[in-house]
């Protein structure tokens, strides 16, 4: 198996600390193109797509594998053994930072440390912790999907086909969206959104950074708050920054936010 | 905006990249039922989205929007003040003007084109849906076919094994043990026929050497064949406590200055051969006293975890994620030479000068495995090591 090429995993960057990106639902490693700049002359930067995401190899995605974010960790775990890489501070966005976590839980000599970019352990309402979303929201989310699906080659195409080379529609598509499958987005979508990692957090033993933005409804403020307090050694810094994608809206403020926790609590300077 | 666009039978609009609504036509005003003034400046454009929408936006759309500055076609559902939805089609560009940056949107209601791509999705679907179980099935035929052939090899060779396992466990009981039994016990009568005094001392010297030498062998020979029938005499899976098995392996070895530190256990059950499994800790605390750092106590920490990692370890391409019991073993002995991590699990291999037989560890990896568990050891000559038992989390074990 040549998980190089199957997630589409890109090593840049002249240092030798590594510096693996994970990008969030809905993207791929493009977004953090704005990030990279600042540490290639200091770090080793990873950077990859999950399967079904950007250009990874998207015949290489199961059901059974990625029925839950534990599949997506292994993606991240398998990397790390691929490339031989320890040490690593893992920035993960939005769903990544559990799905980071949930790899640091499992091989914890991969990792330094994780930097969680807008988490969130649970997005669904329970009794006595607040997510912010109600299941049918989300219901609504995948019928938006659909809707967005609606009139691209892809989605006329017969599912049996999705796998075969289609190298003009691929093209095009990757101009246009991240994601180039309805099922394997919907699917993602449903294990992030509906998954409960809240049993985890005590778990993860690296120390841990969590950037909160404000005004993020998909990860709000008591949200994060709740994620640095469960976490056993963790740092919150809150960003002016709004919007759940502040690598991408205000890139200056996330890199100067990654910069002081790495020279401040990990020592790197 | 001026007089004619805020008339235009389409919705136009403009927000700040925080969101904050700047501009907004008459039209899209009335379909939402807002004034102006409710709307600007305190409103963003997400809170005119449905839940849902507002999630498809900031994932899918606003990364696009931030690398091309436009998105073209976009679908999303609005919410009235009335909390009524409806279905809008939009083309976004982010424009950059003097250091600021403000996203104009132009978008057309689109309800009954929405109505006719709703039944066609849903034609659509029923007709994947069977096409898809149809391949699957298919699918499951074939790889159900092909399962049973590998499964038919590999019983045959496991049928093949297990012959010679019984053979290797005959020539080990007896017709090896048979021979040094021989050697002791003629080396033996010797030893009793001569007379000490006449014998010269280098001859003597040779016998002495012979009769240790096939006692060793002997011992060895019994603990091989104890080490390789293993799995004939292990006792019915049952439950227990791990901080109680790490209690019962100390008092085993009855060493008090092995200090144990258990406050990482978080109130563990164990599935299994309890007896087997009190004697991987044996092991692993002899081990740490064995090859201690002469120059600081020996200690030891121990944490468990509950881990959730893919059932299928042997088979590829498979998965079921179940919970495991991950115990962490830490101990500041002497460690091992670097580079020799899975090699020190092997039998009788030895990699310091005051190693016993080289069983200890052995045993340990051959216990796990039998549980269908894994263990890993991570080790830093002169810090020590860290050895990872992963056991599978319920009694439902099955012993391999």
């Amino acid at each position: 198996m040549d998980v190089i090429k199957r997630n589409n995993v890109r090593v840049l960057g002249e240092g030798t600390q590594v510096l693996m990106f994970a990008h969030g639902f809905g993207c791929d490693q493009t977004m953090w193109r704005y990030i990279i700049p600042a540490y290639e002359k200091d770090y080793k930067i990873v950077l990859f797509d999950y399967v079904g995401c950007g250009k990874s190899d998207i015949s290489q995605f199961t059901e059974e594998r990625y029925s839950s974010l534990h599949g997506y960790a292994q993606d991240i775990i398998e990397i790390c053994e691929s490339l031989n890489l320890k040490d690593v501070i893992l920035v993960g966005h939005s769903v990544s930072s559990m799905v980071g976590m949930l790899a640091s839980i499992k091989r914890p000599d991969y990792f330094r440390s994780l930097i969680l970019v807008c988490p969130s352990p649970c997005y669904i309402n329970k009794p006595g912790y607040r997510g912010g979303f109600e299941e049918k929201d989300l219901e609504g989310l995948m019928e938006v999907m659909d809707n967005n699906y609606v009139g691209w080659a892809s989605f006329l195409a017969p599912v049996v086909m999705k796998n075969q080379e289609q190298p003009g529609l691929t093209e095009e598509l990757e101009k246009s969206f991240c994601s180039m499958d309805k099922e394997i987005t919907q699917n993602f979508a449903r294990i992030t959104f509906f998954s409960d990692n809240r049993e985890d957090l005590s778990k993860v033993k690296v120390p841990s950074l969590v950037l909160q933005c404000s005004e993020d409804d998909i990860a709000p403020k008591e949200v994060g708050e709740y994620v640095n307090d469960k976490l056993e050694n963790s740092t919150i810094y809150y960003m002016d920054a709004t919007g759940h994608c502040p690598h991408m809206s205000h890139p200056e403020e996330t890199i100067e936010c990654i910069s002081r926790y790495l020279e401040t609590e990990l020592a790197i300077s | 905006m001026n007089e004619a666009s805020t008339q235009f039978p389409c919705y136009l609009f403009s927000f700040t990249v925080d969101g904050y609504l700047t501009d907004i036509n008459d039209i899209l005003l009335r379909s939402l039922g807002y004034e102006r003034d409710e709307l600007i400046p305190d409103f963003r454009f997400e809170d005119i989205l449905t839940k849902g929408s507002r999630i498809f936006f900031k994932t899918h759309f606003l990364p696009m929007l931030m690398m091309q500055h436009k998105v073209n076609e976009m679908f999303l559902s609005f919410n009235t003040k009335q909390e009524q939805d409806f279905p809008v089609l939009i083309n976004l560009t982010l424009e950059e003007k003097e250091g600021k940056r403000v996203i104009h949107a132009a978008g057309i209601q689109i309800e009954k084109r929405n109505k006719f791509e709703k039944s066609i999705i849903e034609a659509k679907e029923a007709a994947e849906t069977a096409l898809k179980e149809n391949v699957l099935l298919l699918d499951m035929k074939s790889k159900l076919e092909r399962n049973q052939d590998l499964l038919e090899r590999q019983l045959h060779d496991l049928k093949r094994i297990n012959r010679e396992h019984v053979e290797f466990n005959k020539i080990l009981s007896h017709d090896l043990q048979e021979p040094m039994r021989k050697v002791r016990l003629f080396a033996g009568l010797l030893e009793g026929k001569i007379d000490k005094k006449e014998l010269n001392p280098e001859l003597q010297t040779y016998l002495v050497k012979l009769l240790r030498l096939s006692e060793y062998a002997h011992e060895l020979i019994a603990r091989l064949q104890s080490f390789h029938s293993l799995e004939d005499r292990m006792n019915d899976a049952a439950e227990g406590d791990l901080e109680e098995i790490i209690g019962a392996a100390h008092s085993r070895i009855g060493n008090d200055e092995i200090k144990v530190n258990l406050e990482g256990i978080k109130e563990s059950r164990v599935f299994g051969d309890i007896t087997l499994l009190t004697r991987v800790f044996r092991e692993l605390l002899a081990n740490a006293w064995q090859f201690r750092d002469p120059d600081r106590p020996v200690e030891v920490e121990i944490k468990s975890e509950i881990v959730t990692d893919n059932y299928y370890k042997s088979l590829t391409g498979a998965y079921r994620y179940i919970d495991f019991l991950q115990i962490q073993f830490k101990d500041n002995a002497s460690g091992f030479p670097p580079n020799v991590n899975d090699r020190i699990f092997g039998l009788l291999q030895k990699f310091h000068e005051n190693s016993g037989r080289g069983l200890g560890l052995a045993y340990c990896k051959k216990i796990v495995e039998l549980h269908n568990g894994r263990i890993l050891a991570n080790t830093r000559l002169k810090q020590g090591t860290q050895f990872t038992i992963i056991l599978p989390n319920s009694l439902d074990v099955k012993y391999y």
